[in-house]
C-alpha cells in the first residue's frame, strides 16, 4: 500500500493509503496493521482509506508525550486537521477505544464512526473486570478470546521479523492500556456528547469482553443518540479478521445513509 | 572483613498441595491453601534462624516476593524491623525493596532509616526491579518499570541526604512534597547501596551507579561474565577499580559434619530449586524486557517451545552437578572451603557470598548445624581471601 508521512506537533505518522471514494480512516487495534490486510482491501472497494500506523507500533521514534489513549486521539484529530476534510472512522478494539476519544472531543471532521469491537469503556462493579486479564490468563484462553475459529493468519508462521513487529505492538498496548485496564473511567460519561452516527460491531462470541452482550449494550446505549448495535455470529473479538465483510457493509451502509 | 558471608531463607512456605492441583506457585496459588497456624510456625523459625546466624557471627540478609508461597517474607521492612531488634552484630542486607512496585517512595525512605538507626547504622539497602511473575500483583505498568525503579532510587536517595529541611519531586513519575524524612538515616550519608540482578543491562547501571552489586543463581560462568562486565564498565566510567565488597554472589550453602550429613542437607535445601513453578503468562509479559528480545521467545511459543523459568536448566540437577556449576556450596567444611575458594578464583574475586541455607521443610536443627559449622570452620577460613595474591 503506498505510504504517507505527516508531521503532525512533534509526532511523525505515518499512514497507508488505497482506494478511490469517500474518505474512511481505520484505526487499528492491538496488533497494529499486522492482520488488517484484507480487510483494507475490502474496505477500499467502496472508499478511500488512509490507515494511520499509532506511535508506538512503528519503528519511528516513539514520541515522548505520547504516553496515554487520549494522547493518540489528539494524534488521531492532529491527522484530520491534515486532512482537512470530514470523514467516517473506522476503529477496531483499542482502535475503537482511540476513536471514542477522539469524538468525545471535537467531532468536527468526523461525519460518523463504525467502532468494531471496542474497548475504553468500564460497565462493571469495582471488583469485577470487564476485559479478560491477557497477562495473567492462559495462553489457550487468550486465543480463544481473540477468535472464534483457527485465525486465517496462523501466529506459528510468522517470520523472525514479524514476531519483533508483534512484540513492538504487544509493547505498545502494555504503555497505553495497563492501568487502569483498558479503559477510561471518564469515557462512559462523556460518550453522550457525540452528535454524529456511531456503529458498534461486535462478535457474539467474544470473550475478551465479559459477557458481550451487556457490555457492548451498555457501550451503544452510552452514545446520545444511542449508537446502532451490530452483533455478529460466530466472532469473538476479532471481528475483523474472523467476518471482515460484516465491517465492509457497516461502513458502506453509513456512507450510503450519509449521502443521502 | 574482606570476606563476608551472609545467612538467607527465602521463607518458603512448603506445605503445598499435590503437584497436579495447581499450574503455578506465584499469583494464582490461592492463599487458602496457607494455613496460619503453620506459617506462624514457620515465621518463629525463620527469625530464629537469623537470631542464631548473628549469635554464630554471620551477617544476614532478607528479600521479599508477592501472592507466592515460594517467599512468604512479602513485606521485607517489618523483617528488616524486626532483625533490626532481635540481631546484635549481623549487617542486616534488605535484597531488595522492589521501588518500582511500590507507589510511595518515601516511605521506604523512612522505613529504611528508622530500622537503620534503631540497629545502630546496621542497615545495607538493596534495590530490586522485581521479577516479571510480581507485575501483575504490583499492576505496575512493566513498560515503565526501569524508568520508576531509578525515579524511586533518586528520590529516596535526595530523601535521606536532605537533612536541611524540606525538599520537593516533582518526577516522571513520583511527586512529593515536604519531603523531610525523620530520623535522618544513622550511616552518613546514606547506608551501603545494593542491587540484585540477573541481566546484564542492569550490571551496568549498577557499575554507573557505583551500587554494590549481587549475582543471583547464576553458576560460576554468568558470575564470571556479569562482575567482569561491572569491572569494565566501571574502568571505562573512571571509577576506582572494583573492590571485591562491591561484589557478591548468591548460591546455595549446606555444611555437613560428615559427607554423608551435607548430602542429606543439601537435598533438603534443593526443595528450593524443585518448588517453583510458575505458568507461562507470568514470565515474558510485554514491556518487561525490549521487544527486540521478547519477539525470539514469543517465536518459540507460537512455534511450540514455550519459556521455561528461569531455573529450568537446574531443576532436575544433582547436587554435584549444581556444585560444578556453582550454584550449590555442599559438603564438610574443607569441602565448602575448596568450593568457594575455587569459584571465588573463577569468577575473578568477589568480597559477599549471600548463602541461602534454609529451605524447604529443613528444621531449625539441620540449619543451625550448617549455620554453626560454616561459621566456627569454613568463614574463618575465607576471611582473609581477598588478601591473597
Amino acid at each position: 500500500m503506498p505510504l504517507s508521512v505527516h508531521e503532525l506537533r512533534g509526532v511523525t505518522l505515518e499512514v497507508h493509503e488505497r482506494g478511490t471514494g469517500a474518505t474512511v480512516v481505520y484505526v487499528h487495534g492491538e496488533d497494529g496493521l499486522m492482520f488488517s490486510a484484507p480487510l483494507l482491501h475490502d474496505l477500499a472497494t467502496h472508499a478511500s482509506i488512509h490507515a494511520p500506523v499509532l506511535p508506538g507500533w512503528s519503528d519511528l521514534r516513539w514520541p515522548a508525550h505520547c504516553t496515554s489513549i487520549d494522547d493518540l486521539a489528539i494524534v488521531l484529530l492532529d491527522y484530520l486537521r491534515a486532512l482537512d476534510e470530514r470523514v467516517v472512522l473506522v476503529g477496531t478494539s483499542l482502535g475503537g477505544w482511540v476513536v471514542a476519544e477522539a469524538l468525545v472531543r471535537d467531532t468536527s471532521l468526523v461525519r460518523g464512526a463504525v467502532l468494531v469491537a471496542p474497548v475504553g469503556v468500564k460497565v462493571r462493579g469495582r471488583t469485577d473486570r470487564d476485559y479478560l486479564d491477557l497477562y495473567a490468563a492462559a495462553p489457550d484462553e487468550v486465543a480463544r478470546a481473540q477468535h472464534f475459529r483457527t485465525p486465517v493468519i496462523d501466529r506459528a508462521f510468522l517470520a523472525d521479523v514479524e514476531f519483533v513487529e508483534l512484540a513492538r505492538a504487544q509493547h505498545a498496548v502494555t504503555r497505553y492500556a495497563w492501568n487502569p485496564y483498558f479503559h477510561d473511567p471518564k469515557l462512559r460519561a462523556r460518550l453522550s456528547r457525540v452528535r454524529v452516527p456511531v456503529t458498534i460491531v461486535y462478535g457474539d462470541e467474544d470473550r475478551f469482553v465479559f459477557d458481550a452482550d451487556s457490555f457492548y449494550g451498555a457501550y451503544a446505549a452510552a452514545f446520545m443518540p444511542a449508537a446502532r448495535l451490530v452483533r455478529v455470529r460466530d466472532a469473538a473479538h476479532r471481528v475483523d479478521e474472523e467476518r471482515p465483510e460484516v465491517i465492509v457493509d457497516e461502513v458502506h451502509r453509513m456512507l450510503t445513509e450519509l449521502s443521502s | 572483613m574482606s570476606f563476608r558471608s551472609w545467612f538467607f531463607t527465602e521463607m518458603g512456605y512448603p506445605y503445598l498441595p499435590p503437584d497436579g492441583e495447581f499450574d503455578s506457585m506465584r499469583v494464582t496459588l490461592p492463599a487458602r491453601v496457607f494455613d496460619p497456624e503453620r506459617g506462624a510456625d514457620l515465621y518463629e523459625l525463620c527469625f530464629d534462624l537469623y537470631r542464631a546466624a548473628d549469635a554464630a557471627g554471620l551477617d544476614v540478609m532478607i528479600n521479599e516476593h508477592h501472592a507466592t508461597a515460594t517467599c512468604i517474607d512479602s513485606c521485607a521492612p517489618l523483617s528488616l524491623a524486626i532483625l533490626a531488634r532481635e540481631t546484635k552484630t549481623a549487617r542486616l542486607l534488605i535484597l531488595g525493596n522492589p521501588v518500582s512496585n511500590r507507589d510511595d517512595p518515601v516511605r521506604i525512605a523512612e522505613e529504611m532509616a528508622m530500622c537503620d538507626v534503631i540497629s545502630r547504622g546496621r542497615v545495607e539497602v538493596g534495590f530490586v526491579r522485581g521479577v516479571p511473575q510480581e507485575i501483575s500483583p504490583s499492576n505496575v505498568n512493566p513498560v515503565l518499570m526501569k524508568e520508576r525503579f531509578w525515579e524511586a532510587v533518586d528520590l529516596i536517595v535526595t530523601a535521606w541526604t536532605s537533612i536541611d529541611g524540606p525538599v520537593s519531586w516533582e518526577g516522571d513519575h513520583f511527586h512529593a512534597r515536604q519531603v523531610n524524612v525523620w530520623p535522618r538515616v544513622y550511616q552518613q550519608p546514606h547506608p551501603p547501596l545494593w542491587i540484585p540482578t540477573q541481566s546484564a543491562g542492569t550490571v551496568v547501571e549498577a557499575a554507573d551507579r557505583q551500587f554494590n552489586l549481587a549475582v543471583i543463581l547464576n553458576g560460576h560462568e554468568g558470575a564470571r561474565r556479569m562482575f567482569d562486565t561491572y569491572r569494565a564498565r566501571s574502568a571505562e566510567r573512571g571509577f576506582a577499580p572494583t573492590a571485591p565488597a562491591q561484589l557478591a554472589y548468591l548460591g546455595l550453602v549446606y555444611v555437613g559434619a560428615t559427607e554423608a550429613d551435607a548430602r542429606e542437607g543439601a537435598r533438603q535445601l534443593q526443595w528450593y530449586l524443585q518448588n517453583n513453578k510458575i505458568a507461562p503468562q507470568f514470565l515474558n509479559p510485554p514491556g518487561y524486557s525490549p521487544p527486540e528480545q521478547r519477539a525470539p521467545i514469543l517465536a518459540a511459543a507460537a512455534r511450540g517451545a514455550p519459556l521455561g523459568t528461569p531455573i529450568a536448566g537446574i531443576i532436575d540437577a544433582s547436587v554435584d552437578e549444581l556444585v560444578e556449576m556453582g550454584m550449590f556450596f555442599a559438603g564438610t567444611p574443607p569441602q565448602v572451603i575448596e568450593q568457594i575458594a575455587s569459584f571465588h578464583e573463577r569468577v575473578g574475586g568477589f568480597g559477599n557470598l549471600l548463602m541461602m541455607m534454609h529451605g524447604g521443610h529443613m528444621d531449625f536443627e539441620t540449619t543451625t548445624r550448617s549455620i554453626d559449622l560454616y561459621a566456627r570452620e569454613v568463614q574463618p577460613a575465607l576471611v582473609g581471601l581477598n588478601d591473597i595474591g
